[in-house]
């Protein structure tokens, strides 16, 4: 799995990606130097905790994909199906073009099947 | 064999300077800049450059060939100052030199993270910390990102307690201070700075602007963080505890000169309401969570809920050092929804699932437009 992030690290303006299941533990991370994994691993968890509790509440159930843009960078939550891939980038990054890495990374993850979660 | 290298690169030098001079043009000012380059003579080759596109400034393969060449001997330092870190892991002079290198092309990801790597290994060192603040400074200024202020206050506390009176920091602080919105604590650092360094312009006009009054980076999250930070005590503080109290009262107490605020909700509600696909709309702003657009069959404490994704955004975004967030978009097989951020609030609309997800942003927009929230340029935080 680690391969995997490590691949899709290489993309242009990527800092960062994890692997967390849908009820937010951590299961792999691949971070630069900047990002601390402690802070990646209770972000995510948080993040999909809350965002899935808060959409179960109006019907909406589970999402496949959440694309966050802050001031510094870009965040990209994608369902890899047995779990969700989380993905840092810089905030100059066009996310239609890294989003075709992201989307391979899920499909190279769920049809791996390497989670054993 | 070596010294036959040596005359041929003279030889080679020399016929391509003559033609350059004989036979001036943009071709023949790039190749001997080119073959320069490639001899590993970078400072000629620059100046010849220079020379050339002074003498053709319309040139546009100069010009091109000019920042390829840059590129590549900036690539090229960076390979061997990352090299020197490899192979002296505890030299903090080897990591402030490849962050010194980042910060001159203004990278200041790459310098947080070099500062960051290298103060793991060298801890306190107050180069590397002046640096990294220097570099959050700059995000901070440019991203209002309140975590780059918080982080740029620590590092140059360390400094200060090594070195109380380090003028560098004491200066920079003083920009923070400033940026964070308290002006107090910011003429207090940055008037003995300038009295004792006349000569600094940047400093004083820094000055000029705290005296003046408030700045631009000043928002409600900023100052949140900031009170947040203050309380939680996570500065290591070198400043009294009175005076830390004082900060606290300051900061919540000041009007929010710079709050913007979104305009009616109630025109906002009807031009969002005509939307197709509308499920439910909520505000969350300062004076807590409003619902604007509710559908048949949800329930008005479950479309409040939904705000529980701007807390744990923010949360997250503070967390990972990637500033506020300003936009998101999250779709699934039940629909999508679209979060949308301002100076003093979030927006966030639900859409059902036979709206797609590039058509529910541009009808939010729309919405956000027709209610004059999008007209000013400075109303989208």
């Amino acid at each position: 799995m680690h391969d995997i992030l490590q691949d899709l690290n290489r993309s242009v303006g990527v800092r960062g990606s994890a692997v967390v299941t849908h009820d937010g533990i951590l299961v792999a991370s691949e971070l630069t130097a900047g990002l601390d994994e402690d802070a990646v691993a209770a972000m995510a968890s948080s993040l999909v905790r809350n965002t899935i509790a808060s959409l179960r509440r109006v019907g909406f159930g589970e999402f496949s994909l959440f694309t966050m843009q802050a001031s510094s960078g870009k965040m990209v939550l994608a369902d890899a199906e047995v779990a969700y891939l989380v993905v840092v980038t810089d905030p100059g990054v066009n996310l239609d073009l890294t989003m075709v890495d992201i989307a391979a990374a899920s499909y190279r993850l769920n049809k791996r099947g390497q989670l054993g979660v | 064999m070596a010294l036959f290298g040596v005359v041929r690169k003279r030889l080679l030098l020399r016929r391509l300077r003559n033609r350059a001079h004989d036979n001036p043009s943009p071709t023949t000012m790039a190749e001997l800049a080119e073959t320069y380059f490639n001899l590993g003579y970078a400072e000629d080759a620059f100046r010849t450059l220079e020379r050339g596109m002074a003498m053709y400034p319309q040139s546009e393969f100069l010009h091109s060939l000019a920042a390829h060449l840059r590129r590549t001997e900036f690539e090229r330092q960076v390979r061997v100052l990352q090299r020197l870190v490899e192979e002296r892991p505890n030299d903090p002079n080897a990591y402030l030199a490849l962050a010194e290198i980042y910060f001159a092309v203004r990278d200041t990801n790459k310098v947080v993270e070099v500062v960051t790597e290298g103060l793991t290994h060298c801890p306190g060192e107050e180069g590397l910390l002046l640096l990294g603040a220097r570099a959050r400074l700059e995000r901070c200024s440019r991203d209002l990102s309140e975590r780059d202020c918080i982080r740029a206050v620590e590092e140059l506390r360390q400094v200060l307690q090594g070195n109380p009176e380090d003028p560098e920091a004491r200066r920079l602080l003083g920009q923070v201070y400033y940026l964070l919105g308290h002006y107090r604590a910011a003429v207090e650092l940055l008037e003995p700075y300038v009295q004792y360094n006349p000569w600094d312009e940047r400093a004083q006009s820094w000055l000029a602007a705290v005296q003046a009054g408030p700045g631009p980076a000043e928002s409600l999250v900023l100052e949140q963080a900031v009170t947040r930070a203050f309380k939680r005590g996570s500065f290591p503080v070198d400043l009294g505890r009175e005076r830390e109290h004082s900060l606290v009262e300051s900061l919540t107490e000041r009007p929010m000169t710079r709050e913007v605020t979104v305009g009616s909700t109630e025109r906002l509600r009807d031009a969002l309401s005509l939307a197709r696909g509308l499920r439910a709309v909520v505000w969350s702003g300062p004076k807590g969570p409003e619902v604007l657009v509710q559908a048949e069959g949800l329930r008005e404490e479950n479309v409040l809920a939904l705000t529980d994704i701007v807390s744990a955004s923010e949360r997250a975004c503070v967390d990972m050092d990637l500033g506020r967030p300003e936009h998101a978009l999250i779709t699934g097989h039940a629909g999508t929804v679209v979060m949308v951020g301002f100076a003093n609030g979030h927006l966030v609309a639900l859409f059902s699932p036979d709206f797609r997800s590039r058509d529910a942003e541009r009808r939010v927009e729309d919405a956000l437009r027709e209610v004059g929230v999008l007209a000013e340029e400075t109303t989208r935080a």
